[in-house]
């Protein structure tokens, strides 16, 4: 059975099924979900919580062990598996061997990295649905957090209005770790029942935003240039090597040159982006380069890219964080950098 | 400082601190030992942070001083000198030179104030008891404790001293192993200690079985023993142990009693051919005998008929047979009782002859 994150309370409350697969490589609510899980364990008496970490080298046959041994002191036990990413030829069939015939006095709880579609067809993962509860949590979108935000608050007994909410999405930028953060420290700041406004954020959020190359790349696309360059800035802050950046970025530029002389001989979009695997979220910003800049102005832009390569390996003058900025600048459609505050 | 000394005393020194010095230093010093000569007396120190050894080895002539030599290095060197041969160690700055015969070495050292020190509080007991005892009783339950489990309190071994005897127990969570020694420990109220892993396996590597007496302290974070030449400390493990009383069975009817090298043997012999993944063995009772049955994926099988005293219920239970051959293999005496209560319930394996004092208890599995 697939459950949403949201649905799992509702769901515990019913009954614990035998065993749980947690993926996602969302951190909070990976963890708050396997908390969650655990919890619901322990006030059922499941006592004894063993864990197995899955390395190199992993001997699948200790979870056979594990689920065939009774313990000595507890009668009922949740085992935790904790696998980096899928089980594996090997440890499918384990894992589909023991979903055929879970033990009664057992829980398991697989908790992994994102799972595929394709890697859900398999045996394994099919297995795990048919004998409990498999529950993927996704990252929340820009778009969505403001939302989630406020139902956060919420459910812990903090009246936040709709800026506020907003502000700290902004401030976070996705990384939802740091937005629950916020919010506790929110709830510490803030008298009963009080409401919380923007001021009450600016005064107690700290600027925690944690960007990733790819996110910067997209605000270009969009046009979006203050949000690029304080990903830029917040980047760089984080003591990330600028050739990090500069290795994305023209890696998805030339990937744009690309698609964007294919489309001026007469390819469709549609058709460019299923061959490029370029997913819905990603089209968006594709579309909008392309409306803004020709395949040749494209050209020309990662040509002069290159000399930010020259920057950062010492033969060509100038500081590559400048430059890196001044070509987010051209990708968003400014002729030039705006000065920052 | 400057001292002269046998082959043949310093080597098995070296040998004997070389377990605790670590592979993977996370301080580079910690590669070193720590050499103290003062009042005829050669001090070897080495620590992993966790285990620290000192051996005391006697010195003729020589003058005070301190210093870390690299470890490895000097086991090597003179484990490969020439039998009978005499190292004259000469320090100075940072450099020690050693010579023996015809060979030179000089040695890089580092200053003896780095060396990390074990600060040890007030023992909270202290008393004596011979090697070979304590060494048996680690020997009769070490086997038993867990490894890398998140418990982390179950990757040791208990020590409890009561007011007359010590007790030492070691568990995994599907079996528990339970020894004890009479002597009396000084205690009013019983302490429960738990030495680590690492701590319980340096220890049996240097206790002899001899009847020689070693002291034994307990503080509030170590453990130290000391056998007059050598002090072995540990760091305990700061955790609770579980209630093992409450995991032996009571008494039952079902109790089989055997010769424990034929019932070994036979299961030793049936295991062959148990599933590797899972070790299990199907044990059944019956008026006067014990069969075992294993079988393994490739439809092989194994069955053993074995001839006991036994008049209970017939029970036909599982249990992993490496757990079943481990408490046989340690359990004292010729001859062995196993109690049962039930096909869900644990084992007892204890010594038939009742003056010995260990214990084995083994959660059964399902087939």
């Amino acid at each position: 059975m697939r459950l949403k994150a949201e649905q799992l309370s509702a769901h515990l409350r019913k009954g614990l099924a035998p065993v749980y697969l947690v993926s996602g490589d969302e951190p909070l609510q990976h963890m708050e979900t396997c908390d969650a899980i655990r919890a619901a364990a322990r006030a059922q008496g499941f006592n004894e919580r063993q864990v197995l970490e899955v390395e190199r080298g992993f001997n699948w046959d200790s979870l056979a062990q594990e689920a065939a041994a009774l313990s000595l002191f507890a009668e009922q036990r949740l085992i935790e598996l904790r696998m980096g990413s899928g089980p594996g030829t090997e440890g499918g069939k384990v894992l589909a061997e023991y979903c055929s015939q879970p033990p009664a006095d057992t829980i398991l709880l697989v908790s992994s990295a994102r799972i595929d579609n394709r890697s859900q067809q398999s045996k394994w993962f099919k297995a795990i649905d048919q004998a409990g509860v498999t529950i993927s949590v996704w990252p929340v979108d820009m778009a969505q957090l403001p939302r989630w935000i406020s139902q956060r608050c919420r459910d812990r007994g903090l009246n936040i209005d709709n800026d506020a909410a907003e502000l700290i999405a902004q401030k976070v930028e996705g990384n939802l770790l740091a937005a629950a953060q916020e919010i506790e420290k929110l709830r510490l700041l803030t008298d009963d029942n009080a409401r919380v406004d923007v001021e009450a954020v600016v005064a107690a959020v700290a600027d925690s935003a944690r960007y990733d190359a790819f996110a910067l790349i997209n605000s270009a696309y969009n046009g979006d240039l203050p949000r690029a360059l304080r990903m830029l800035y917040g980047l760089r802050a984080e003591g990330i090597e600028a050739i990090a950046i500069y290795g994305a970025l023209m890696w998805q530029l030339r990937r744009t040159c690309t698609l964007a002389h294919a489309r001026t001989s007469g390819q469709s979009e549609a058709a460019l982006f299923k061959q490029y695997r370029i997913f819905d979220k990603q089209q968006g910003p594709f579309k909008q380069i392309f409306r803004r800049h020709s395949a040749t102005e494209l050209d020309r832009l990662l040509h002069a890219g290159g000399r930010i390569d020259a920057q950062l390996k010492g033969y060509a003058g100038g500081d590559p964080w400048q430059s890196l900025g001044w070509l987010l600048a051209r990708l968003a459609g400014y002729d030039s950098l705006p000065s920052m505050q | 400082m400057k001292f002269s000394i046998a082959r043949e005393q310093l080597l098995p020194a070296l040998q004997i601190i070389g377990g605790v010095v670590e592979r993977r230093q996370t301080l580079p010093i910690l590669a070193n030992t720590l050499m103290v000569v003062d009042e005829g007396q050669l001090a070897l120190t080495a620590t992993d942070m966790e285990v620290e050894l000192v051996v005391r080895l006697a010195l003729e002539g020589g003058n005070a001083g301190e210093t870390t030599l690299p470890a490895r290095k000097l086991l090597d060197i003179c484990r490969t000198l020439p039998e009978a041969a005499e190292l004259n160690f000469d320090f100075e700055g940072d450099r020690a030179r050693l010579k023996s015969g015809r060979s030179r070495f000089t040695l890089a050292t580092l200053p003896a104030q780095e060396f990390p020190g074990t600060e040890v509080t007030e023992p909270s007991a202290q008393f004596s008891v011979a090697q070979g005892v304590l060494r048996q009783l680690l020997e009769d339950t070490q086997f038993a404790m867990a490894q890398q489990d998140v418990r982390y309190y179950l990757n040791g071994l208990l020590l409890e001293l009561n007011p007359d005897n010590l007790r030492a127990v070691a568990t995994d969570g599907h079996r528990l192993a339970l020894s004890e020694a009479s002597l009396t420990t000084g205690v009013e109220t019983p302490i429960q200690i738990i030495v680590p892993r690492k701590g319980v396996q340096e220890l049996l590597r240097l206790l002899e079985n001899s009847e020689d007496e070693i002291t034994l302290q307990v503080s509030t974070n170590h453990i130290r023993i000391d056998t007059g030449r050598i002090q072995f400390t540990s760091k305990l493990i700061d955790g609770r142990f579980p209630d093992y009383q409450r995991v032996i069975p009571a008494n039952s009817d079902n109790v089989l009693s055997a010769d424990r090298e034929t019932v070994r043997q036979s299961l030793t012999r049936a295991s062959i051919l148990s599933n590797e993944k899972y070790r299990g063995i199907r044990l059944m009772l019956q008026q006067g005998m014990l069969r075992a049955l294993a079988h393994n994926p490739e439809q092989e099988e194994a069955e053993e008929e074995i001839e006991v005293d036994y008049s209970g219920d017939e029970i036909e239970i599982g249990f992993n047979v490496s757990y079943l051959l481990d408490a046989l293999g340690a359990v004292r005496g010729s001859r062995v009782q196993m109690v049962f209560a039930d096909a869900s319930s644990s084992c007892l394996i204890l010594p038939e002859d009742s003056d010995q004092s260990s214990k084995y208890v083994v959660m059964p599995m399902r087939l």
